[in-house]
């Protein structure tokens, strides 16, 4: 728990839950949750998820969790004719082991506050 | 002015630090190379690359000849997220001292 | 701060809204299962009812039953809904009988196979 940004994670459903923003919150030095801070913020922004099967998916980022396990809201496949089964497919939960890479809206996180970030869990780990 | 202790190298992951907003070289699984800046990483080299450029080498087997076709493709990514277990090495920028 | 911003501040991803829904689930290996998820945990870990394994072979398809299935989460690659509304599969895609696309799939087994030995042969030869 931290009393700053309000990060807490509920130890009977583990979920996480966060008032302020974690990536820059001071406080919040090793909890090695830079990467799921930093996609907290992109939550509602679109994401093309790149998964290990070369399967990729363009999206709004719905929701994530502290594993990085991803769900993806309105998902377009980048090569549809190769990948037939996912038509129908609206909505998806991804795990977070599949995921090769993601690109980034350039305009999601300030790189300053990146940096930063970076540089406290560094020296929290 | 960087500190002593923030410049000092004792584990492999200070050799990363040094290279948080320089250009780096990523060689990934299933022969995949990224270059490409550091934006940020954690300790399971999860990272954030700016202006990456991705090569992909792929393999294949002619349908005639059976020769193996070796095709590189490039692309450029603005801002991508790696997850740190397809990495299988980094190599931080060359500097003269 | 305000209620109606709430639901953002809660970091989770649930198969709870996936429940009792009829699912693709997308295996490591490939394969693609459907049917309607009764059970999950963190890990992934799902028990889906009514299972069939949708077998995909060029433009034919079949999809083979299989009954009540429990899925190991580390062998789950994706998970998605099925929206009733689309199409399942494109129109152009035919739907054969499970003896023929075992026939299909073994056809295109054969085929690679037949690239990978035929290219060690080449290689074999290149060596002399």
């Amino acid at each position: 728990m931290c009393f700053k940004c309000e990060f807490y994670i509920n130890p009977e459903n583990d979920i996480v839950q966060v008032i302020g923003s974690m990536l820059s919150c001071k406080e919040l030095v090793g909890f090695e949750m830079l990467f799921v801070s930093y996609f907290k913020e992109l939550v509602g922004k679109e994401v093309t998820v790149e998964l290990k099967n070369d399967l990729a998916i363009r999206s709004i980022l719905h929701s994530l969790d502290q594993y990085l396990n991803i769900e993806l809201e309105n998902i377009g496949v980048v090569d549809p004719e190769k990948y037939p089964h996912m038509l129908s497919i609206r909505n998806c939960f991804i795990r977070e082991s599949v995921v090769r890479h993601v690109q980034l809206p350039p305009d999601g996180v300030d790189i300053d506050i990146l940096h930063d970030a970076t540089r406290r869990e560094a020296r929290g780990a | 002015m960087a500190t002593e202790e923030e410049s000092a190298v004792k584990e492999p992951l200070d050799l990363i630090r040094l290279s948080l907003d320089e250009r780096i070289y990523v060689k990934l699984r299933s022969d995949r190379e990224l270059r490409g800046k550091l934006h940020a990483y954690d300790q399971h080299l999860n990272m954030i690359l700016g202006d990456v450029e991705e090569i992909i080498t792929t393999v294949e087997i002619d349908d005639e000849t059976y020769e193996e076709i070796v095709r590189t493709t490039r692309r450029t990514i603005p801002f991508l997220f790696v997850r740190g277990d397809g990495v299988i090495l980094v190599s931080p920028p060359l500097r003269s001292t | 701060m305000s209620w109606a911003g709430l639901e953002d501040l809660f970091l989770s991803t649930s198969l709870a809204s996936y429940l009792d829904k009829k699912l693709l689930v997308v295996l490591r290996d490939g394969r693609k299962l459907l049917g309607i998820l009764r059970s999950f945990d963190q890990f992934a870990n799902a028990v889906l009812e009514g299972a069939c394994e949708r077998v995909i072979v060029g433009d034919l398809y079949c999809d083979i039953s299989l009954g009540l299935y429990v899925i190991r989460g580390e062998n789950v690659v994706l998970i998605g809904e099925l929206d009733l509304e689309r199409d399942e599969l494109p129109p152009h895609m035919v739907n054969v009988s499970p003896a023929e696309i075992r026939k299909a799939q073994k056809a295109e087994r054969d085929a690679t196979d037949l690239k990978g030995s035929m290219r060690k042969r080449m290689e074999f030869l290149d060596l002399d």
